[in-house]
């Protein structure tokens, strides 16, 4: 049940994505998404497409695997497919009462369906092919230039990659916690909200003293290794560019003038052929 | 025909568990897919004192949170008194009364604000009435060695040693027929473990039930165990008496493992020309060596 979760899981495997600058699959991420609301037709949607799928194939990562990240999101896609699909104003196909269907709706929502899909997908195969220590050293070098005005940027991403750390590890103390008080027959699925809610308790505090334990023992691991902040801080794997990718700057660029362009140039054609 | 399966089915039915070629994969489709328990079969019978070793990842806490129904087998059939565990109209809920499964570091599940308080909580569940429930709860915080004085004390405030006593009266106060610890003595000090283990063999004999002990080292199973089953990779290895189990302490090596270090003592006066024959434990060898120099 708890191993479903698969947000801000990492997918070991070899290819060029797992071995592309932590850098570049950020700001290449980053890129993507703004790219999804830079047009606003069906062309756009389908460069889009072709590019999303074309990573997913260089990524190695099994498609069932990146589809189970969408199951989280299935609920705000109803409200929001449901949402834009009645109350979208326009040339309307059907209606009843203040209920009504639009062509413009039926659009809408399928843009803003298939939008939200590309964001989960997108962002979830920058997690699947990156590791969290290699995102957090991106951010932290990515966002270097913002310790002038006096940002604490080590600080971020080293709370960062202890905060992916603990995922993992809380995940596997609740599974724990969980099975050893289902040893003493405690019940977790059956009985009301109310009985269900206090059934958690016995895995909630078990759960906090050892969250609270781990966070005091990896705090005392640190001082005892005299960590004292990221000044005069040195790496055993500084991050550096190389070849490919300079590459994949040059591919992401490419895309997204091409995703510009030829959804502006769709609208022109678009506009005079109906105009 | 008919009568194998009669006699086939009696057996099982006689048998505490009977765990018929069990197999388990880990994360099944995924990258991180881990054959865990590799065809399985064992038959446990009432009362019997195990000893279940193993290296780390060598499948064994996997195969005992199997026994009550907490992991559910890829294939392969669990039976407890000759009903399998896994059908439809099996409570699993009740099962895990009667298979008593005391996990690693169980300190770790102390949740409640008192020390009788917390180890009511198995027997509560369990829906006894409240005069069952307060004995069950007496007799178990008794039975593990708990003064008095911190009956009403919290969890939280004990030793180690006494919390972890604590958590295991919270699972024998179940009453179980089988209980099942898994490497309770892991992080004590020598004394703690030897009284833990010797707490555990009293009460094994007392109520004459079954008990499955997990631990990664022979030396501390040996004094106690009648049976002894050993683990490698996800299958089991070696099944017999301590002494069968390690006449193999060449194979036990090659797995991490190694017999008690007695065994080798009198493995290595046999090689020298003294016969003393076998040991397994400390006492046992005394007196084999100073019945052979007499």
């Amino acid at each position: 049940m708890i191993r479903d979760i698969t947000i801000g899981q990492y997918y070991p495997a070899d290819s060029v994505l797992h071995r592309l600058d932590p850098r570049v699959k950020l700001v290449g991420t980053l890129a993507f998404l703004i790219s999804l609301f830079l047009f606003n037709n069906f062309i756009g949607y389908v460069v889009a497409g072709a590019f999303l799928a074309t990573m997913i194939k260089i990524s190695k990562v099994p498609f069932k695997f990146i589809v189970r990240g969408l199951k989280t999101i299935v609920i705000l896609m109803l409200f929001t497919v449901t949402f834009n699909l009645f109350l979208t104003d326009g040339q309307i196909l059907w209606q009843w009462r203040f209920i009504k269907i639009t062509v413009e709706g039926i659009e809408l929502a399928v843009f803003m369906a298939l939008r939200l899909t590309f964001l989960i997908i997108g962002s979830s195969l920058m997690t699947l092919t990156t590791t969290p220590n290699q995102l957090t050293d991106g951010l932290e070098t990515g966002l270097a230039p913002l310790k002038k005005i006096h940002m604490p940027v080590h600080e971020i991403a080293m709370m960062m990659s202890i905060a992916l750390r603990f995922i993992p590890i809380l995940l596997e103390e609740t599974d724990k916690i969980m099975k050893a008080q289902q040893a003493r027959g405690a019940d977790f699925e059956e009985g009301k909200l109310i009985e269900r809610a206090k059934a958690l308790v016995p895995v909630l505090v078990p759960l906090f003293v050892s969250a609270f334990r781990r966070a005091n023992d990896l705090a005392m691991a640190m001082e005892a290794r005299c960590y004292r902040g990221g000044d005069g801080r040195t790496r055993m794997k500084p991050l550096k560019y190389n070849r490919q990718d300079a590459i994949a700057y040059l591919c992401l660029t490419g895309y997204l003038v091409f995703v510009v362009g030829i959804s502006r140039l769709a609208e022109v054609f678009l506009a005079q052929w109906l105009g | 025909m008919a009568d194998i399966i009669g006699y086939v089915r009696e057996k099982r039915t006689k048998m505490a568990i009977y765990i018929d070629h069990l197999n388990y994969i880990y994360s099944e489709g995924t990258a991180y897919e881990k054959h865990a328990l590799k065809d399985i079969c064992l038959e446990i019978p009432d009362g019997q004192f195990i000893g279940l070793i193993g290296h780390t990842g060598s499948g064994k806490s996997t195969l005992i949170q199997h026994l009550n129904g907490l992991v559910k087998p890829s294939n392969g059939t669990i039976y407890y008194n000759g009903r399998d565990i896994w059908d439809e109209d099996f409570s699993r809920k009740e099962l895990r009364t009667k298979v008593g499964l005391v996990f690693q570091y169980p300190e770790h599940q102390l949740f409640e604000t008192t020390v009788v308080k917390d180890v009511e909580f198995g027997p509560k569940n369990m829906k006894l009435p409240q005069l069952e429930v307060n004995l069950r709860t007496f007799e178990a915080i008794k039975m593990v060695g708990i003064s008095e004085e911190l009956y009403d004390a919290s969890p939280f405030e004990l030793s180690g040693g006494q919390k972890r006593r604590v958590a295991i009266a919270g699972v024998l106060a179940m009453k179980p027929e089988v209980l099942i610890l898994d490497e309770p003595t892991a992080g004590l000090d020598p004394m703690g473990r030897d009284e833990i283990l010797d707490q555990v063999a009293k009460i094994q004999k007392e109520r004459g039930i079954t008990v499955i002990l997990v631990s990664h080292s022979m030396e501390d199973v040996a004094k106690y165990v009648d049976r002894l089953i050993v683990m490698d990779h996800g299958s089991v290895q070696f099944d017999g008496t301590p002494r069968e189990v390690f006449r193999h302490y060449e194979e036990l090596e090659g797995m991490g493992l190694a017999a008690p270090q007695v065994t080798y003592v009198m493995e290595e006066l046999n090689r020298r020309g003294m016969s003393v024959g076998e040991a397994t434990t400390v006492t046992e060898a005394k007196d084999a060596i100073l019945r052979s120099l007499k």
